[in-house]
């Protein structure tokens, strides 16, 4: 497997294109191969803690909330759910860098900045104010 | 079915992983970027190979790429012509067969950038895959398990 986290931001791109916004009708095993098919197109199945927690906080039933655990299961948590003082320290220095455009930063960026720093591992992300 | 791929990848800080996984096990060698530490990935290139007659380690994979680099540099030039004119950023990677791998295995060539100014380069990057190819594969020697 490649040195590569998912962001959010992909994880939910996929998402919503193998199931639509709102995947109804779908089974578990939908939900499962869906995870797979991006874990073996980039030969990566790495997430973080923080990302995991915002994927499924965006559920909006219990049915959906089962279907994103069933997604999530093909991937794996590579902070192994520890999040480090350091790692909320580098999180806190990103957050005051005030980029010229002014745009505010947010917390779980900034922490999967921090931790996919310490654990050398590449983020693939699609939010261009990931915070550099 | 044994895997082996190679894999060449640059973060947008401009630092470039190169690697070898078999089956799992990954060797790599990582240059650092000239830019501060950002580990945003800006696009990865992959030669990916299935088959029985794989080699069954770094090292030999390695040399087993020099083997067949003609066929493997020729794919990714015709990954470079597809891609005259970059492809559009995605999360989904674009891959292409080649289509003259040796017996009993299964090449293809995978690339993939989220973003827009990596994404138009690609053709170029697929090029550069292919008059680098020895050299890459050199950098890989001796390369440590990280």
């Amino acid at each position: 497997m490649r040195k590569t986290v998912f962001d959010t931001s992909v994880l939910i791109r996929h998402w919503i294109h193998c199931g639509g916004r709102s995947p109804k009708n779908k089974t578990l095993a939908d939900a499962e191969s869906w995870g797979r098919s991006l874990v073996e197109a980039h030969d990566s199945n790495a997430v973080l803690t923080p990302v995991y927690i915002e994927f499924v906080a965006g559920a909006r039933s219990t049915a959906e909330l089962r279907l994103a655990e069933a997604y999530l299961e093909q991937f794996e948590i590579i902070d192994n759910r520890s999040i480090l003082k350091q790692d909320w320290e580098e999180a806190e220095r990103l957050a005051r860098r005030v980029p010229r455009s002014g745009k505010p930063r947010q917390l779980v960026d900034c922490l999967v900045r921090a931790i996919a720093n310490r654990l050398n591992r590449d983020v693939f992300t699609l939010d261009q104010t990931f915070p550099a | 079915m044994p895997r082996i791929t190679f894999f060449r990848q640059a973060r947008v800080d401009g630092g470039i992983r190169t690697g070898i996984n078999v089956d799992g096990d990954t060797v790599e060698h990582f240059e650092s970027g000239p830019d501060e530490l950002d580990p945003v990935l800006a696009w990865f290139v992959d030669l990916r190979c299935d088959g029985d007659d794989l080699p069954l380690n770094a090292e030999e994979a390695r040399q087993w790429f020099l083997e067949h680099r003609t066929i493997i540099t020729d794919g990714f030039l015709g990954l470079s012509k597809k891609l005259t004119l970059g492809m559009d950023p995605d999360i989904q990677p674009v891959q292409w067969e080649i289509s003259d791998s040796p017996s009993g295995v299964r090449m293809k060539t995978v690339c993939c950038s989220a973003r827009t100014a990596p994404a138009r380069k690609m053709g170029m990057i697929a090029q550069e895959m292919a008059e680098h190819w020895e050299e890459y594969l050199g950098q890989l020697y001796a390369a440590e398990v990280p």
